[in-house]
């Protein structure tokens, strides 16, 4: 018997190098990227191995016809419904013909009955996004801007999963999806920032004179509308600061329980090692959202997304009023928690105008 | 992993973790979607396991409609692709064994009832294809390895499975699952130096390294 060739096997003997190979990208993931630098004499032995995997799967690939899986559902649907109205039938001791009226009368009860039961979910249940003031959220043109006007610092969730608490009284400006390069955001007041790390996309704060630069870290801002001073105090990671008249882009590097102070009169920034007074000044306890959603109505969790992003959820009503889902959501991007909820009902969204769009079909 | 690696596979394992709460609690959108999600898998190992189509077509609904009747009972699982499969290859083997029961009175286990399936329905469709002259010279070569050789790089290669998910599904040690994909991949190597057409980029592969 021929050997098969010990290199390549010791590969496909690796689960990893299967899970990659099944993903079905043509990139290597960062994973095998890596590997590859350590490796560089093996990295031709690792991608003919690959290209025989490939070759395997593919002539795996099953030789049925789309209609087999079709007509496997259609059969699968029939019995449930069919199960379903015989369990009514069992129930009822009436006759044929006063069984199809009641059986009529039941499901417009039915209707009935998961009307009301939303309505008892969205009142009930704990609000998810519902403090008793929030933040007011605009459209201007193609930004979003976001005043707390309420007594207590408020949470902003950005779509790439950044969160920023609002002090009282601060505002927040940015474009609504971001951009493509770069994630910019203009600075009212104070606020304190947990940056979500992208490497394709450096995170710039302008407050005021003041440019802060950052890839994911969080930090605390100060902006004195009077007198046009900016305290930045870092809690974790690096962020670079300067001027924003000024050419170097990295006049100050902060690491954490660093902090500077910019005196807007005199122009100058003073960088020093911890600050207590700005430390002592930093995050007040914030009421985070909860997105972790077991068993609500997907209308719900619309209104939620609404009022954490201030981006407008476009949907049809009647289409999901009765879907009701479970969605653990935590910090991942917008778009990720969209694609979640979506799944979860058969739906799709798409974005338009910065305004979101879901489109499906209703619930049974 | 990077961070959007990491999200991009925690999103997809948590879009499964909400089809299948959903579904368990009801919804018959989120279990369309699971059915969509996991129905050429299951289509593409059935193939091999069964010699009759519309058996496999039976096991297919069963599984799906008894799913959907105890989803209340239902733990939740790791993997889901891995549960179906293996709830699948239960009731096709018991599905096989049964048939061969009422055509045969010898004492039968899980290797006989490999052994003895004569034809798959995929062997089937090779030999159409073959007739219809659009030969692909890998699937030949794998379509005649034994039974248990074929599912092994099916459940490896198509399916994707880990080595200790292999050997719970065919009931091996792990060691033996390594060994026995070994062997089958030195099985193809045969078929296909045996074959007259050197066409793909695997045959090449193959004979390249020796």
């Amino acid at each position: 018997m021929e050997n098969f060739d010990e290199n390549i096997f010791s590969f496909f003997d690796d689960d990893e190098f299967i899970r990659w190979v099944s993903s079905n990208e043509d990139d290597a993931d960062a994973y095998w990227k890596a590997w590859m630098q350590k490796n560089p004499g093996k990295i031709k032995g690792l991608l003919q191995a690959r290209q025989v995997a490939q070759e395997l799967s593919k002539a795996q690939k099953p030789l049925i016809a789309k209609k087999l899986s079709e007509d496997i559902w259609e059969k699968i649907n029939l019995h449930i419904e069919k199960q379903q109205q015989q369990a009514f039938i069992s129930l009822s001791p009436y006759s044929p013909h006063k069984r199809q009226r009641l059986m009529i009368a039941a499901s417009i009860g039915g209707l009935l009955l998961a009307a009301s039961s939303i309505y008892y979910f969205s009142t009930i249940r704990i609000d998810h996004a519902n403090a008793t003031a929030k933040i007011t959220t605009n459209v201007i043109s193609n930004d979003l801007n976001h005043v707390n006007n309420t007594p207590e610092s408020r949470l902003v969730y950005l779509v790439d999963g950044t969160k920023i608490t609002l002090q009282p009284g601060a505002s927040l400006k940015h474009a609504v999806f971001l951009q493509k390069d770069k994630r910019e955001v203009y600075l009212d007041g104070d606020a304190f920032f947990e940056v979500a790390k992208d490497a394709s996309r450096p995170f710039y704060v302008y407050a005021h004179d003041i440019v802060l630069r950052v890839l994911g870290t969080s930090f605390n801002v100060t902006t004195n509308k009077k007198n046009g001073n900016v305290t930045v105090l870092v809690k974790t990671g690096k962020v670079s600061v300067f001027k924003s008249s000024s050419k170097n882009k990295a006049e100050f590097i902060l690491t954490p329980t660093q902090s500077i102070r910019y005196t807007a009169q005199t122009q100058s920034i003073v960088k020093s090692e911890s600050d207590a007074e700005l430390e002592k000044a930093e995050t007040n306890a914030r009421r985070a959202i909860n997105f972790d959603f077991e068993e609500t109505p997907i209308v719900t969790i619309f209104s939620a997304l609404e009022d954490a992003y201030g981006i407008k959820m476009n949907y049809d009503e009647k289409v999901f009023s009765k879907c009701i889902i479970t969605a653990p959501l935590r910090d991942e991007p917008f778009e990720e928690k969209l694609k979640i909820i979506c799944a979860a009902v058969g739906a799709k969204y798409h974005i338009d105008n910065n305004e979101v769009f879901v489109e499906g079909t209703a619930c049974k | 992993m990077n961070r959007s690696e990491n999200l991009r596979m925690k999103s997809e394992n948590q879009i499964e973790i909400s089809l299948w709460m959903s579904f368990k609690n009801g919804n018959r959108n989120a279990f369309a979607e699971i059915y969509k999600t996991h129905i050429h898998s299951l289509l593409g190992y059935g193939i091999k396991l069964c010699s009759d189509q519309e058996i496999l077509k039976d096991n297919i609904q069963d599984l799906f409609i008894e799913l959907w009747n105890g989803r209340e009972n239902l733990a939740n699982v790791e993997c889901l692709k891995f549960y179906l499969i293996k709830s699948l290859r239960y009731k096709l083997v018991r599905a096989e064994r049964k048939r061969l029961l009422q055509i045969n009175t010898d004492p039968i286990n899980d290797e006989n009832v490999y052994k003895r399936v004569e034809s798959s329905v995929e062997s089937e469709m090779i030999e159409k294809e073959t007739r219809a002259a659009q030969i692909n010279t890998v699937r030949k070569a794998i379509n005649i390895l034994s039974k248990r050789q074929q599912e092994v790089i099916q459940l490896r290669f198509y399916q994707g499975f880990t080595n200790e998910q292999i050997a719970e599904l065919m009931q091996m040690n792990y060691q033996s699952v390594s060994n026995l994909i070994y062997s089958s991949l030195c099985r193809i190597k045969k078929n296909l130096s045996s074959s007259p057409v050197f066409t793909t980029a695997l045959v090449a592969a193959f004979s390249f390294f020796v």
